[in-house]
C-alpha cells in the first residue's frame, strides 16, 4: 500500500514523559490502518513504534476511533553536554508530526545533579508546557488563532562589582516589571518564564514553532544584557531614564552600544515615552519602539477607596526594624548609634518585600561585597579625616566623639545563614524562579503607629539617583514646628548600612525639628504594605531621574497624590491636578553603569526651594481642603487607570504584537 | 594716625599659599593698603598678638592715635589688645556662625563682633548678614576692595570678538587641543590615576624650563578660581560651556587656576574635560600668578568674565573685569547683588539649598548656597555669544554698564568715603564728646 492509495497523514508529537515520546498519528483517509512513527537523533534513526494504542481523548477528538497513540522508549542515555536535534516522523514517507523537530540539550553539570529529572525537565520545556495533550482540531477549514507564547526572562541584579556598587543602574526591578507584565501577557497566551535565555529561550521557540504556534521572548533587562543571536524573535523591555542611551562600546563588550543590541532586536518596549524618545533619538525616527508602563492600577486600585481620613489608620507590622524621630532624637556631633541587630531571615530567599526589594543574588553578593560603596567611604574618611582633624586640636573632646566603628562595615552580616537558593526548575511548567513571599510578620516585629499628615517615599538608599537626602531635608525645613506632619521612609534593600550612617549624619546635621521622620527597613508583607498606603497622604519622590518609580505609581494607583517632579518617566503621569509639582532643571551626568564616568547624558536637579514648598502646600490642602485632596487622589487614580490599566496595556501589547496578523511574520518582518 | 595691618600671608609667602584657607584676604589687604595711607600711617605686623599693643602705646605716648586691621575672620581675630581692633572678613553667607564649637569662643562670631565694636566687610548682603545677628545698628561697614581704579585703562580694548594672537606666557598653560584627554578619562583604575599624576607632573616640571606662547582668538570667556574651593562650583562653569559650543570653534574659555599645588589644581579640570567628551571650542588652563604684563594681555583679551559661584564674599576677578569693562556671565546672589544686573551680565538663575558654613567641622546646616540653574547657565553662554558676534552695539552698552557699576561699587571715592565715616566712627568712640550720632 503507498501514500497514493492511503492518503496523507496526519499527526503531533506529544513530546517526552516518563521515558518516552509520545504522540499519535493516523491516515485520515484510512483510519484502520496504523502509521509506524520513528525517532531520529541527530540524524540518526534510533527507534520506530506502530502508532495504534488506545487513547480516549483522541477518540473524542475525533480521531478515529482513538486508536493511534504511540509511546517510543527513549533510552539514550543522557551523559555527556551535548545537543540532540531530535525529529519524529513517519517512517513511510517521512512526514514529520506536528511538534516534532525539537532540540534537546543536555549539560553535565544538571545530569550530575539529577539526570532523570533533568532531562525530564528540559524536555518537558522542549515539548510545550501542558499538563494535557492538546487536543487536536478535527475541523480545519477555519484554524483557530494561532497559540501565543511569550518566553519571559527579567535580569536579575547583576552581581557584577561594578554594577553592585554604582549608585543607580540596578536591575532589581526588571524583576518587578516583569510580574506585572507576566500577568497580563497571560491574558494574551501562555508564559514561559526562563532564567537562562541563551540555553532555553529557542528550544522553546522551536517547539512552538513546530507546533504552528506563535511565540516571541521579552527580555526584561538593560540592552547590554540581553541575549542576542536567538532564533526566537526578542523584545528587549527597558527601563531607562537618562536623556541619551550608551552609543559607544566599552570593555570589550559590543553590546554595551545600545545600539547594537537594537539594530539586532529590531524593536523595543520601553515604560515610558521618554525612554521611547530617547531610543528613537539615537535610533531614527522609525525605529519600532513601543512605550507600555508597567501595568500597576489594576492591582492596587483596590486600596483607593479607603482615605487616610475616612479609616482609622491600623499599625503597621515590620519585619524589620523602625528608626523613628520621635524616639531617637538626632543631634549635633552625637555619637552614630550601632546598627540594629537584624536576625536571619528564616523566610529566605528570594523576596523580602513585595514589590522592590533587592534580588535574588544580593544576600550573596551582600555577603562578598564591602557593604559601602566606594563613593561613599570616600565621603565619610573624607569627614572623618575633617572630624580628626578637628579633634587632634582639641584632645577633650575626643572621648565618644569619633564614630570610628561607623566607618568600616558594621557587624552585622545580611542573611549569610540562608539556603542556597533553588535554580528554578524547568519542570515546573510555569515555574516562577521570583515567588512573592507572603509570609507572617513575626510575633516580635515592630509595629508603627502613623498619625498626623504622612508623607511616604519609597526607595533604594543605595540609589543615588533618589535623592533621599533632598526630601530629608525639604521636610525638615518646612515642618521643622509642625509636630503632625510625619515622613516615612521605607527603605528597599536588604542591607541597612547603605543608608543607616549617612542617614544619622544628615538628619543629625539639621537644624532641631518637632515633625516626624520614620525610616522603615525591612520587610512588608502585601497587607501591611496595603496599609502603609493606606496611611499615606502623599506620595513622595525627588529622583533626579525615574525610569516609571513603581512605588510612585502604586501610590497613586491608590489614590495618594504625589510630590514629585514631572521630568523623565514621571512626565508621563504627574499632572497639577494629580500631584504638587517639584521644579526641576536638566543636568549633564554619566551613564550610571559606564566605568569611564563620562559625562555624556543628562538627569534633572532637584529645585529645592520648589520641594520644601510643595510640602508645605501639600500639607495645607490635607488639612484644611478635604474637597481638593480628594479630587487630587481621584485625579491620580485616574490618571493611573489610563496610564497603566490592564486594559490600555493589553491594548498597547496587541498593538505592538500585531496580533491581527499573526506575531511572528510581523516580527520577522520587522528586522531588517 | 597709626593703622596697623595684618594678614596670615604676606607678599613673600603668598605664592605658596594660593588656595590656601584665607589667602585672598592678602589680595584684600594690598588692595586696601593705597586707601588706608590716605587716613594714616600704615604699619605692617606679623604677629599681632605681640606687636599691635606695643606699637599702639608708643603711638599713644607721642599723642597718635591708632587703630588695628584685621584682616582676618572673626574667629582668627585677636581678641583683648588695648588698641581699637576692625575685623576686616569677607563673608558670604546668609548668616553668620552664633554658635561655640571646639571650645573656641570665637567661633561664635557674634562673640567677637560683640567685643570689637565694628567691623568691615564687603558686601550689602554680608552686612545685612552680621546685622541679623548683631542687631540692625551694630557699626559695620561694606567696604569692597578698591580695584576700580586700576583697570580704567582696560575699558577702551572691550570687544565681544577678538582675532587671533599670539599671547606669551611664562607659567603653566595648557591648550586643550594639544593635550591627550585620554589619559585622564579613566577614573577608576587606581594605576591610571597614578599615570595621570606623572604625566601631569612631568609637564608641569617641563614648563618651567620654558617659556611659552598661547593662541588666543574668538570669543574669549575667562574665569579664575581656585578648583579647590568647592563653592566656585566650576564643574557647571565648564561643563556648561562645552555644552553650549560643543560645536563652535570660536568660542574660547581661559580658566586661571589659582592654587599653590598645579597638580591638585589640573588634574580634576583635566579630568572633567576629557569625560565631558569631544568638543571643538577652545579651553585653555593656566596655572599660578601671572606676571602683570601677562595677567593684563589677559584682562585685554578677554571678551567675558564668568562666575558660577554658589556664593561670593566680594569677588576680586569679576570685580577687576568688570572694572575694565568686561560684561559678566554670573548669577545674582550675595556680593554679586551689589554690581550685577541683566544691564552688565547674562543673569544666570540660582536657587537656594540647605549649606553648612565652610569652616564648621560638624557641617552643622545653618545657612544656604545658591545652586546654577544649569539650563539658564547654557542658555547665558549663548546669548553671549551672539551678542559677541552679532550685537557688538548691545556689548559696548552692557560694557559700559559694567565699567559703570563696579564704579559706584569699588571706586576709590566709594571706598575713601566709607572708610571716613568709619575713621569718623573711630574717633568719636574714643572720643565720645564728638560722637553727634555719626554712626555710619
Amino acid at each position: 500500500m503507498d501514500s497514493n492509495t492511503l492518503g496523507t497523514i496526519t499527526g503531533w508529537c506529544d513530546g517526552y514523559d516518563r521515558g518516552h515520546i509520545r504522540g499519535w498519528a493516523w491516515y485520515p483517509r484510512q483510519p484502520h490502518q496504523t502509521v509506524v512513527v520513528e525517532v531520529v537523533i541527530n540524524g540518526q534513526v534510533v527507534a520506530e513504534a506502530a502508532a495504534c494504542i488506545m487513547r480516549p481523548d483522541l477518540k473524542t477528538a475525533g480521531i478515529g476511533q482513538g486508536r493511534h497513540a504511540f509511546a517510543i522508549p527513549f533510552t539514550r542515555p543522557l551523559d555527556a553536554s551535548e545537543t540532540l536535534q531530535v525529529t519524529v516522523r513517519a517512517k513511510e514517507d517521512g512526514t514529520i508530526l506536528n511538534a516534532g523537530v525539537f532540540t534537546i540539550i543536555t549539560t553535565p553539570e544538571v545530569l550530575a545533579a539529577d539526570q532523570h529529572r533533568a532531562s525530564l525537565s528540559h524536555l518537558a520545556a522542549t515539548f510545550g508546557l501542558w499538563d494535557e495533550p492538546t487536543p487536536p482540531q478535527a475541523n480545519t477549514a477555519h484554524p483557530p488563532r494561532k497559540t501565543l507564547n511569550f518566553i519571559l526572562y527579567a535580569a536579575a541584579a547583576s552581581s557584577s562589582a561594578d554594577v553592585a556598587t554604582k549608585l543607580g543602574a540596578d536591575d532589581y526591578s526588571y524583576l518587578f516589571v516583569m510580574k506585572f507584565f507576566r500577568e497580563v501577557l497571560r491574558a494574551l497566551g501562555t508564559v514561559h518564564m526562563v532564567t537562562d535565555p541563551s540555553r532555553d529561550v529557542d528550544t522553546i521557540y522551536r517547539a512552538c514553532m513546530a507546533r504552528g504556534e506563535e511565540c516571541v521572548f521579552f527580555s526584561f533587562a538593560p540592552p547590554h544584557a540581553t541575549t542576542l543571536g536567538l532564533a526566537c524573535p526578542t523584545i528587549p523591555v527597558i527601563a531607562w531614564e537618562f536623556g541619551t542611551i550608551p552609543d559607544t562600546a566599552w570593555d570589550d563588550e559590543p553590546r554595551n552600544d545600545w545600539r547594537y543590541v537594537l539594530r539586532q532586536t529590531g524593536r523595543a518596549i520601553t515604560i515610558s515615552r521618554f525612554a521611547a524618545n530617547v531610543i528613537r533619538e539615537a535610533m531614527g525616527p522609525m525605529f519600532p519602539v513601543a512605550s507600555i508602563p508597567t501595568p500597576v492600577w489594576n492591582g492596587m486600585a483596590g486600596l483607593s477607596t479607603e482615605t487616610p481620613r475616612s479609616t482609622t489608620i491600623k499599625p503597621i507590622c515590620l519585619d524589620g526594624f523602625i528608626w523613628d524621630s520621635r524616639v531617637a532624637k538626632p543631634a549635633l556631633e552625637m555619637t552614630l548609634p550601632p546598627l540594629p541587630a537584624t536576625k536571619p531571615r528564616t523566610q529566605p530567599v528570594q523576596l523580602p518585600l513585595r514589590g522592590y526589594l533587592l534580588t535574588l543574588a544580593e544576600p550573596n553578593a551582600a555577603a562578598a561585597q564591602p557593604h559601602i560603596s566606594p563613593g561613599r567611604i570616600s565621603r565619610i574618611i573624607a569627614r572623618l579625616a575633617k572630624r580628626i582633624q578637628f579633634l587632634s586640636r582639641h584632645p577633650q573632646k575626643a572621648s565618644g566623639a569619633v564614630p570610628t566603628t561607623s566607618v568600616f562595615p558594621p557587624p552585622w552580616q545580611p542573611e549569610t545563614d540562608l539556603p542556597p537558593i533553588d535554580e528554578p526548575a524547568l519542570a515546573v511548567f510555569d515555574p516562577d524562579p521570583y515567588p512573592a513571599q507572603q509570609a507572617q510578620p513575626p510575633a516580635d516585629a515592630p509595629t508603627l503607629h502613623l498619625d498626623g499628615i504622612v508623607f511616604t517615599a519609597v526607595l533604594s538608599p543605595k540609589d543615588g539617583r533618589k535623592n533621599w537626602q533632598d526630601i530629608l531635608s525639604a521636610f525638615v525645613f518646612a515642618f521643622a514646628n509642625t509636630p503632625d506632619a510625619t515622613l516615612v521612609f521605607k527603605m528597599i534593600g536588604t542591607d541597612p548600612s547603605y543608608w543607616w550612617w549617612e542617614f544619622h549624619d544628615a538628619a543629625s546635621r539639621l537644624p532641631a525639628f518637632t515633625c516626624r521622620v520614620v525610616v522603615l527597613h525591612g520587610y512588608l508583607d502585601d497587607e501591611n504594605y496595603g496599609k502603609l498606603i493606606t496611611a499615606t497622604h502623599f506620595v513622595t519622590n525627588a529622583s533626579l531621574a525615574e525610569g516609571q518609580c513603581l512605588p510612585l505609581v502604586e501610590f497613586m494607583s491608590a489614590s495618594r497624590p504625589a510630590i514629585a517632579p514631572d521630568h523623565t518617566a514621571m512626565s508621563d503621569y504627574i499632572t497639577p491636578q494629580n500631584a504638587f509639582v517639584v521644579e526641576s532643571d536638566i543636568e549633564y551626568c554619566a551613564w550610571p553603569h559606564d566605568p569611564r564616568n563620562l559625562l555624556r547624558t543628562t538627569r534633572y536637579r532637584i529645585h529645592w526651594p520648589s520641594l520644601r514648598d510643595a510640602f508645605t502646600q501639600a500639607y495645607e490642602v490635607a488639612k484644611t481642603a478635604p474637597d481638593a485632596y480628594a479630587a487630587m487622589g481621584n485625579a491620580a487614580a485616574a490618571t493611573m487607570q489610563t496610564y497603566c490599566g490592564d486594559k490600555s496595556t493589553i491594548a498597547s501589547l496587541q498593538q505592538i504584537l500585531c496580533l491581527q496578523t499573526g506575531v511572528t511574520a510581523m516580527l520577522e518582518a520587522a528586522v531588517p | 594716625m597709626i593703622i596697623m595691618v595684618y594678614s596670615s600671608y604676606n607678599a613673600a609667602s603668598i605664592e605658596g599659599y594660593l588656595g590656601a584657607p584665607e589667602y585672598s584676604y592678602w589680595f584684600v589687604r594690598r588692595a586696601f593698603w593705597p586707601m588706608l595711607e590716605r587716613f594714616g600711617i600704615v604699619v605692617p605686623v606679623t604677629d599681632p598678638a605681640r606687636e599691635v599693643d606695643t606699637i599702639c602705646r608708643t603711638a599713644e605716648l607721642h599723642g597718635e592715635p591708632c587703630v588695628f586691621f584685621s584682616f582676618e575672620p572673626p574667629h582668627k581675630t585677636i581678641l583683648g589688645l588695648s588698641c581699637p581692633t576692625i575685623p576686616v572678613f569677607a563673608w558670604e553667607f546668609d548668616t553668620i556662625p552664633d554658635e561655640i564649637w571646639a571650645d573656641e569662643p570665637r567661633n561664635d562670631w557674634t562673640r567677637v563682633l560683640a567685643v570689637t565694636k565694628a567691623a568691615i566687610t564687603h558686601s550689602n548682603f554680608s552686612v545685612q548678614a552680621v546685622r541679623r545677628s548683631m542687631g540692625k545698628n551694630y557699626p559695620v561697614w561694606s567696604i569692597p576692595a578698591p580695584v576700580h581704579r586700576g583697570q580704567m585703562a582696560h575699558v577702551a580694548s572691550a570687544r565681544g570678538w577678538h582675532p587671533a594672537e599670539t599671547v606669551p606666557v611664562s607659567g603653566i598653560a595648557l591648550a586643550m587641543d594639544r593635550v591627550d584627554l585620554s589619559s585622564f578619562s579613566m577614573q577608576r583604575a587606581h594605576e591610571d590615576g597614578i599615570a595621570n599624576l606623572r604625566a601631569l607632573a612631568a609637564y608641569v616640571a617641563e614648563a618651567d624650563r620654558a617659556p611659552r606662547t598661547i593662541q588666543l582668538g574668538g570669543v574669549i570667556y575667562t574665569a579664575i578660581f581656585n578648583p579647590i574651593d568647592g563653592r566656585k562650583n566650576w564643574t557647571d562653569l565648564l561643563a556648561g560651556f562645552i555644552w553650549a559650543f560643543r560645536d563652535e570653534p570660536d568660542a574660547t574659555l581661559v580658566m586661571k587656576l589659582t592654587h599653590y599645588d598645579p597638580v591638585r589644581a589640573l588634574l580634576p579640570v583635566l579630568s572633567d574635560i576629557a569625560k565631558l567628551g569631544p568638543h571643538r571650542c577652545k579651553i585653555i588652563l593656566l596655572h599660578g600668578m601671572l606676571p602683570d604684563d601677562e595677567y593684563q594681555t589677559l584682562i585685554r583679551m578677554t571678551s567675558y568674565t564668568i562666575n558660577a559661584s554658589t556664593n561670593e564674599g566680594q569677588c576680586l576677578p569679576l570685580m577687576e573685569f568688570m572694572s575694565a569693562g568686561r560684561p559678566a556671565i554670573s548669577p545674582l546672589h550675595t556680593a554679586m547683588l551689589d554690581y550685577i544686573s541683566p544691564r552688565n551680565a547674562f543673569v544666570v538663575e540660582t536657587f537656594a539649598h540647605p549649606a553648612s558654613w565652610p569652616h564648621d567641622p560638624r557641617e552643622a546646616v545653618r545657612t544656604e548656597r545658591n545652586t546654577t540653574r544649569f539650563p539658564s547657565l547654557v542658555r547665558a553662554y549663548r546669548e553671549s555669544f551672539r551678542v559677541a558676534r552679532h550685537d557688538p552695539a548691545r556689548y559696548a552698552d552692557m560694557s559700559a554698564e559694567a565699567t559703570e557699576a563696579l564704579a559706584c561699587f569699588c571706586s576709590d571715592d566709594v571706598v575713601e568715603e566709607r572708610l571716613a565715616t568709619l575713621f569718623t566712627h573711630l574717633a568719636s568712640q574714643q572720643n565720645p564728646a564728638t560722637a553727634e550720632g555719626v554712626l555710619f
